[in-house]
């Protein structure tokens, strides 16, 4: 049950850590309000959907959950309990079930949910993973079912994730192959 | 006034609205080519104006405006623009990219791309062409963002990220990755596909 304290103090962090990468940029300056940005939108859209939801507002985080599928493309169930500091590069084709730790980092097309036929509860939900602090989750990596992700973790682009991972574990895709065209 | 990102020159900047013109003239003649085999040759004319209002070639539009508009220094009405292209056709395609004149998307849903792309590009739905590390503005082009030559086809689902050169001719085929520099007139092939199991030895 996150209060509306913890709402905003994850906010922050959010938007903390967002003006940090920032700031590492060669031109780092926002232009107009950070909330204009999608990265920073639909966690802020979750976060609030989120707080709807743990207080019985199920009517309103379902229409924040859809604004946020609409206006960002990122599916992100408000069900979803994430610490904060998330950010998420592009948000489009993220989908998110589950419970996730503190710093997270998503880009396109990545996801965390259920997809296996088992339906264990470890702490996120029936069948959903539970994901540590500081993960980052490549271009189209997908962490499936009831599993557990441990703490400084890095998933490289399309890895499919569907057994547990331990802490500091850097996963790499398999290399294509090099084809020479006819 | 910030310094301008140190990024690649893009190689196709459009700062006349003659150029808009010309670049969106090869991508309907490279989207008739490709839908010239749906159509029956009876088609009324107003079936083949139709054309013109399909969501590839809109989306195709909306980028060549927002383009424009980026490399006039209008980066605001840019950035709006790429919002409504997002909106409409769930594609998001960032302002600063610059792609030469025949891009061709057959289907725009899910597609990324944050680079620069040379002419006759083809990028199928969900490809993904994207910087190496977390860029929060994504008007600009950087040093980490991947370059593509003439005549690439990125496929479904493929990802390509970082500062790669991808050479003339290649094709990333349905699913690969790509992260680090492709040769011309090669096809990268995804290998991490296992073979088929019956149900039953899963269980």
């Amino acid at each position: 049950m996150v209060t509306w304290t913890e709402t905003r103090q994850r906010l922050k962090e959010d938007r903390a850590r967002l003006l940090e990468l920032l700031a590492r940029q060669p031109n780092g300056k926002h232009a107009g309000p950070l909330i204009l940005n999608p990265s920073y939108l639909c966690v802020f859209l979750q976060r609030l959907a989120h707080y709807c939801f743990c207080h019985d507002h199920r009517l309103l985080a379902r229409f924040l959950w859809h604004l946020n599928l609409l206006l960002t493309g990122a599916d992100m169930t408000p069900n979803t309990d994430i610490g904060g500091g998330m950010v998420v590069d592009y948000p489009l084709g993220v989908g998110i079930v589950g419970k996730i730790g503190r710093n997270c980092t998503l880009h396109a097309n990545a996801g965390i949910g259920g997809g296996s036929s088992a339906q264990d509860d470890i702490g996120g939900g029936p069948g959903v993973p539970v994901v540590g602090d500081d993960v980052e989750l490549e271009s189209g990596a997908l962490v499936m079912g009831p599993i557990r992700v441990g703490n400084r973790v890095r998933i490289g682009p399309r890895c499919l994730i569907t057994r547990p991972v331990p802490d500091d574990t850097i996963v790499e895709p398999v290399p294509a192959r090099r084809v020479a065209k006819e | 006034m910030t310094a301008a990102p140190p990024g690649p020159p893009p190689p196709h900047p459009l700062y006349d609205l003659a150029a808009v013109r010309r670049m969106l003239r090869a991508d309907i003649a490279q989207y008739s080519k490709y839908a010239a085999g749906f159509q029956s040759p009876s088609a009324r004319w107003t079936r083949k104006l139709s054309v013109l209002l399909t969501p590839p070639l809109l989306c195709c539009a909306l980028y060549r405006l927002s383009h424009w508009l980026f490399c006039t220094g209008r980066r605001r009405r840019a950035a709006i623009v790429a919002r409504i292209n997002f909106l409409l056709h769930k594609c998001s395609i960032s302002p600063g990219s610059s792609i030469g004149p025949g891009l061709y998307i057959p289907h725009t849903v899910g597609l990324v791309f944050h680079g620069h792309g040379g002419e006759r590009l083809t990028l199928y739905h969900r490809a993904i062409v994207c910087a190496g590390s977390v860029h929060v503005q994504k008007d600009e082009v950087y040093d980490d963002c991947p370059v593509l030559g003439d005549d690439v086809t990125i496929g479904v689902n493929a990802v390509v990220s970082g500062g790669v050169r991808v050479g003339a001719r290649s094709y990333v085929a349905a699913a690969a990755t790509l992260r680090e520099d492709l040769a011309p007139d090669l096809i990268l092939v995804d290998t991490s596909a296992k073979r088929s199991v019956p149900r039953e030895a899963r269980a």
